[in-house]
């Protein structure tokens, strides 16, 4: 039996389905529904009995999964709660997992392929797979014969079906160098990449699931925790909010929240610093200069495992190496197979009172003494050591001026740095905020060196940790471990930093596909934006301003079929209205998703159906436990997120003349129901997905024992070289001062190699001030200051068809200080208008001390109801209230652009505006009753098997 | 630099300078073939005047012809052969053979049925003796709002035996101020450095019907030499050239690109100069 024959008593082939809803007439649309709604089933159906059970599954509700037992009566999901089998959700879920009752069921929820009949309407045809397919294919290869394959891009991210892996890899198969996500430079990738850069190791985002060490009950040891720009309490608030409840209430941690916003975490906060949003950059700078100042470093562990006490080449900008000053110097740490890389650097030594070589070596061992902050004549040169240019650079921002920069009083900055600075162990977790802004790089390149100078790093309690293997080799950063760049190793590209350039050359000139590394390297040279913006190799993608003006403007060519893989990108691109603007450039636009939004009114020519979390298979982890998604229930023709991508490729393919797989991308190949449960069974590690889902108790979760799982002081041990292991980069040793940012700037490295890059200006490789790029005071005409971020309700443009939530939350309100409303007459509730030069929206007020005065705050996203075919006058609906129509992207900006110099991050939080009471805006809804198009009327759907 | 037509009220302030024009040209279809001698568009203007919708009028006509790229040449096409009263069936027999045709995202009687309702067609019906069936007031060929989607009438519907179609004097304005002879001339204007390339693609498919990768052979090369790739980092690529030419009119893909009338007597203006 399988899974959903076992689950689904009415299960229906795809044969037999579609012969029903043929003569049902069930061809729909939109706001068409495809069952009836709820009904009195009667006394009969009453008296008759229910089938009940209970599968184990996990939410996908937002960026982190929760583990979750789904009650299913007849067939039917009735309850949803947390599984006590979770280390950190427990028994306890939140209202983003629980919307899912309604979204699965929602009339909106999106059950057959459907074409588009006419974008900008509400007018779509149901159509089979094999012609949706069929539509699909043609339309790339159109596209490609007319045009070259650069005329396809791709895009994902969003909420509802994070899909980047297929489609990075589907990009890839075309030839294609441009994929996009809204959230990649902008919500992701500063915060995830750049501890990898400063320690070699896993980054300590408490947005993602990649900080578990804050959890870990097996030996609880972390006692002072900072959240920076992180509100885990609402936006992971089953996960990492209820974590850090625990952490609070059960075990006595002390926090830190760093945040423009009285979140819940501020509020239990020991310290809130509600910082000027935007100003971040220079609340680092002054953290560095105060522990500097006060000696509160670690000394030993800055001096001998990070890489501040290097005396850097003033006209190179980088350390000088030992052989530079003595040619004749040899250094003991040199590999003799010539493998591994441990350079010797330059020091200035305080027993000598000399410059003098810094070989690596464990710290007992040092031959010598290294100052952190000096400055000493090397090759005739005054140069300085890391340290003393991050000082140098750190020391204007003293407690008082940072007090005044940022809105914050400088007792409570010295109050929140000492608690940091004097705790036995503490760590600093990051969040989405400061990616949004054009200090992506500088924040988290500042805080993780906070950490490593504090010597908050591979021990118990801290955040920069590496749950990995144990080492046997001096560690390595290469791509396949994805620290450099999702796919690079897979088409020998990229060098490996740790190993020497000889093994690189050799590895490159050995590696058995060239033609595959020339092409791999030709994309990544084509990809738009890169030039400038070389961290996006991180993650594969393109630069999001420039393939908008290349979309535009056809120069240097023109992206033109579009295949997005999840989300709403109107609500999710920042200057909304200039992606609507080039809607009309674009010649095919493929989208799949679970529902329609407001972008597919406007953009789709085709939609594909995907599946809702209770319909979907997949596993993750929570800490050392991996739980499964366990596809509990199936409605229509919905697939799984990487089903259409292999089907559409492998068509396009045939049209094309080719066979089988194409060599040009690792995309994850299952392209039916059956291989994504095998994947499923196998990442358990139980032999069929049968066995499995027939004793979830038995293998659900599947557990690391603890002492594998948390490892500790790697750096320490002794690896096959006979040295302290150390951290995987490039000298061995955390860096603060972050020399791969340099050498990315000049020429790519180390993700194009061979290949270099044309050079840009350089990256700054420490922690510099950048002000936000708009100011209070910089415009008259607007005043107010306004920053952005997630409700409890909804995960990113997600959700807005759950009727109890938009019950509870029914239009985005807009935070504002009462002092600041009584000056524009602004009451609690009134609905505002807030206008930037970029355009207009509206919200509700929510008046609230926790919003400092002359400073706003707002949800993120909005995606509501104004396409629905109950309304009068439906349009797209993403203009009236979504705060991307007022945010910027500066695609048309004749200045310089503000984007982060390594990630090309725009402005989306700290900006100006000014507001003005306002009206209701047509079309949408905020009383109960109005949402009642919305309420679930899938639950009589019949339970169907699989499409492949 | 875009391709898309001049009055386009969505995207007009953000463009770079377009390929299309408003300067008048006659003369022209959509293609290059001679049309038959009509008043020129400033005349039209001058006649409508006095009308304060036609500006908006022809902002909605734009904006319907531009919607979707793969329908914008088609819909253009239309306009211009309905210039002359056109049998229903007739026109879409003709609409069918348009190369650009076989990429549309909408049948032949939906494109239609969107130039009606945007204005730039009229669309009249007659019965099975030839008279014109009358369903409400019509103003200068144009039918009135409340009758471009027939009423349920079965027995008039059932009278119907043809209808014919004619651009209204809005989509003659339209036509006259996008035709591709002016667009291809001011895509030649645009940036000089690029004209020897745009010329080299005319040439090149003047002769066979050309696949994207012979282009992009032909040009590759010499595409280094051009100022811009300097500037603008990434090297530009030949189907840069390709889709300018395209959306000018020069070139037109029909299972390879192959050089259009308007193209070939550029080209040879050009070869003469």
């Amino acid at each position: 039996m399988t899974m959903t024959e076992k689950h689904c008593p009415k299960a229906l082939s795809r044969r037999s389905f579609v012969k029903i809803a043929a003569a049902a007439g069930a061809a729909a649309g939109l706001g068409v529904s495809m069952s009836g709604s709820l009904k009195d089933a009667g006394k009969a159906f009453a008296e008759s009995g229910s089938s009940i059970k209970t599968v184990k599954t996990m939410c996908h509700g937002c960026i982190q999964f929760c583990a979750v037992l789904a009650t299913v009566e007849d067939g039917v999901v009735t309850k949803l709660q947390g599984d006590p089998d979770s280390p950190l959700n427990k028994t306890s879920i939140c209202i983003k997992g629980l919307n899912q009752m309604h979204t699965v069921y929602s009339p909106r929820h999106i059950l057959h392929p459907m074409r588009h009949v006419e974008r900008g309407t509400n007018k779509w045809e149901t159509i089979s797979w094999d012609e949706a397919i069929e539509l699909a294919a043609t339309k790339i290869k159109e596209g490609v014969d007319k045009y070259g394959p650069y005329s396809f891009f791709v895009s994902s991210g969003g909420g509802g079906a994070y899909s980047g892996f297929w489609a990075y890899g589907f990009c890839e198969a075309i030839l294609s160098p441009n994929s996009f996500e809204p959230g990649g430079a902008q919500c992701f990738m500063p915060r995830a990449s750049m501890a990898p850069f400063v320690y070699g190791g896993r980054p300590p985002s408490i947005a993602d699931s990649f900080l578990w060490e804050p959890f870990n009950t097996y030996k609880p040891a972390t006692k002072m925790i900072v959240l920076w720009g992180a509100q885990p309490s609402i936006s992971q608030t089953a996960l990492s909010g209820h974590g850090m409840a625990d952490l609070r209430v059960d075990r006595g941690c002390k926090t830190i929240v760093v945040d423009p916003n009285f979140t819940p975490d501020s509020a239990k906060a020991d310290v809130w610093l509600p910082l000027r949003p935007g100003t971040d950059t220079a609340l680092v700078l002054c953290w560095w200069s105060y522990i500097i100042e006060h000696k509160l470093y670690d000394e030993d562990f800055t001096k001998y495992w990070t890489n501040l006490p290097f005396l850097i080449n003033p006209d190179t900008r980088l350390p000088y190496l030992a052989e530079e000053v003595w040619p004749d110097y040899v250094n003991p740490a040199k590999d003799p197979n010539d493998e591994f890389s441990t350079p010797a650097y330059v020091c200035f030594d305080k027993k000598t009172g000399t410059i003098q070589p810094l070989p690596y070596s464990l710290p007992e061992d040092s031959p010598v003494d290294p100052e952190i902050f000096f400055t000493a004549v090397v090759n005739g040169a005054e140069s300085r050591t890391a340290g003393q240019i991050y000082y140098d650079e750190a020391k204007e921002w003293t407690l008082e001026k940072t007090g005044e920069y940022c809105w914050l009083q400088p007792d409570k900055i010295e109050e929140a740095v000492k608690l940091y600075a004097e705790a036995e162990v503490a760590g600093i977790a990051h969040g989405v905020a400061t990616d949004q802004t054009k200090a992506s790089s500088e924040v988290p390149l500042g805080v993780n060196g906070l950490d490593t100078i504090m010597g908050y790093v591979d021990k118990p309690g801290v955040t920069l940790t590496h749950l990995s293997e144990q080492y046997k080799d001096r560690p390595v950063m290469v791509g396949d471990t994805a620290a450099l760049g999702a796919w690079s190793a897979n088409y020998g590209v990229g060098y490996h930093v740790g190993k020497t350039d000889n093994w690189n050359k050799k590895r490159v000139e050995e590696f058995p596909d060239q033609e595959l590394l020339k092409t791999y390297n030709q994309l990544q040279r084509d990809r738009l934006g890169l030039v400038e913006h070389k961290g996006f190799f991180w993650q594969d993608n393109c630069h999001i301003p420039t393939i908008l003006k290349a979309i535009r403007t056809g120069e240097p060519y023109k992206p033109r079929v579009w295949y997005d893989f999840s989300g709403n990108k109107l609500a999710m691109l920042g200057n909304a209205q200039s992606w609507y603007d080039v809607l009309d450039e674009i010649d095919f636009c493929i989208c799949q998703y679970p529902m329609i939004t407001s972008f597919h009114y406007e953009a789709a020519d085709l939609i594909f159906p995907l599946q809702e979390w209770l319909e979907w298979n997949g596993t993750s982890d929570i800490i050392n436990n991996k739980f499964m998604f366990t596809q509990v229930i199936h409605l229509g023709e919905t697939v799984n997120n990487g089903v259409p991508a292999t089907r559409i490729l492998a068509r396009y393919r045939e049209l094309m003349g080719e066979t089988g797989p194409s060599k040009y991308t690792v995309m994850p190949q299952p392209d039916s129901e059956d291989g994504v449960r095998a994947g499923v069974a196998k990442d358990m590690g139980v032999e069929s997905y049968e066995e499995l889902v027939n004793n979830q108790d038995k293998y659900v979760p599947k557990v690391t024992p603890p002492d594998e799982y948390w490892r500790y002081y790697q750096y320490l041990d002794i690896v096959s070289d006979g040295l302290p292991g150390g951290f995987a980069t490039e000298s061995r040793k955390c860096e603060p001062y972050c020399t791969i940012l340099l050498k990315m700037s000049r020429t790519g490295w180390p993700f194009t190699y061979p290949l270099e890059m044309p050079a840009c200006d350089d990256y700054n490789p420490i922690c510099v001030n950048i002000p936000p790029n708009e100011n209070p005071g910089d415009d008259p005409e607007y005043p107010l200051v306004i920053t952005s971020g997630r409700v409890p309700y909804y995960h990113h443009g997600t959700m807005r068809h759950a009727p109890f939530s938009r019950e509870l939350y029914p239009a985005p309100e807009v935070k504002i200080n009462p002092r600041t409303a009584a000056e524009y007459g602004i009451e609690h509730m009134d609905w505002v208008k807030i206008s930037s030069p970029r355009g207009s929206i509206s919200a509700r007020a929510y008046l609230t001390e926790g919003e400092a005065p002359g400073q706003l705050w707002m949800e993120r996203f909005w995606n509501p109801e104004a396409y629905d075919a109950s309304q009068a006058n439906p349009d797209g609906g993403w203009r009236q209230c979504n705060i991307n129509v007022i945010t910027d992207n500066y695609v048309d900006s004749d200045t310089e652009k503000p984007y982060n110099s390594v990630y090309g991050s725009y402005t989306l939080r700290g900006f100006q505006v000014k507001i003005e009471k306002g009206e209701r805006p047509e079309n949408i809804w905020v009383e109960p009753k109005e949402f009642e198009p919305f309420m679930p009327t899938l639950t009589s759907e019949p339970q169907t098997g699989d499409v492949f | 630099m875009d391709v898309h037509f001049q009055v386009n009220t969505k995207t007009q302030g953000n463009k770079d300078s377009g390929v299309f024009s408003t300067v008048i040209s006659e003369g022209q279809s959509s293609e290059g073939q001679l049309a038959e001698e009509q008043p020129s568009a400033e005349d039209r203007s001058h006649q409508l005047s006095s009308d304060e919708s036609i500006q908006e009028k022809l902002s909605r006509l734009s904006k319907v012809i531009t919607k979707h790229p793969l329908n914008q040449m088609v819909l253009y096409k239309i306009l211009v052969a309905c210039k002359t009263n056109r049998k229903e069936g007739e026109l879409k027999e003709e609409i069918a053979t348009y190369p650009q045709f076989k990429s549309a995202t909408l049948d032949q009687h939906s494109l239609i049925d969107q130039l009606v309702r945007a204005d730039g067609l009229s669309m009249s019906e007659y019965d099975g003796n030839g008279n014109l069936i009358v369903r409400g007031e019509q103003t200068d060929g144009v039918l009135a709002e409340q009758d471009k989607t027939p009423p349920p009438d079965q027995d008039q519907e059932a009278s119907v035996t043809w209808r014919c179609y004619l651009t209204t004097e809005i989509g003659l304005i339209y036509i006259d101020e996008n035709t591709p002879e002016k667009r291809l001339a001011d895509l030649l204007s645009l940036v000089p450095s690029r004209n020897e390339f745009y010329l080299k693609v005319l040439d090149f498919c003047s002769g066979e019907k050309q696949p994207y990768k012979a282009i992009e052979a032909l040009l590759e090369r010499d595409l280094l030499a051009l100022p811009e790739e300097q500037a603008l980092h990434i090297p530009t690529k030949p189907s840069l050239f390709i889709d300018k030419l395209e959306r000018a009119g020069g070139i037109v893909w029909d299972d390879g690109w192959t050089i259009t009338d308007i193209g070939r007597r550029m080209l040879q203006t050009f070869k003469k100069d």
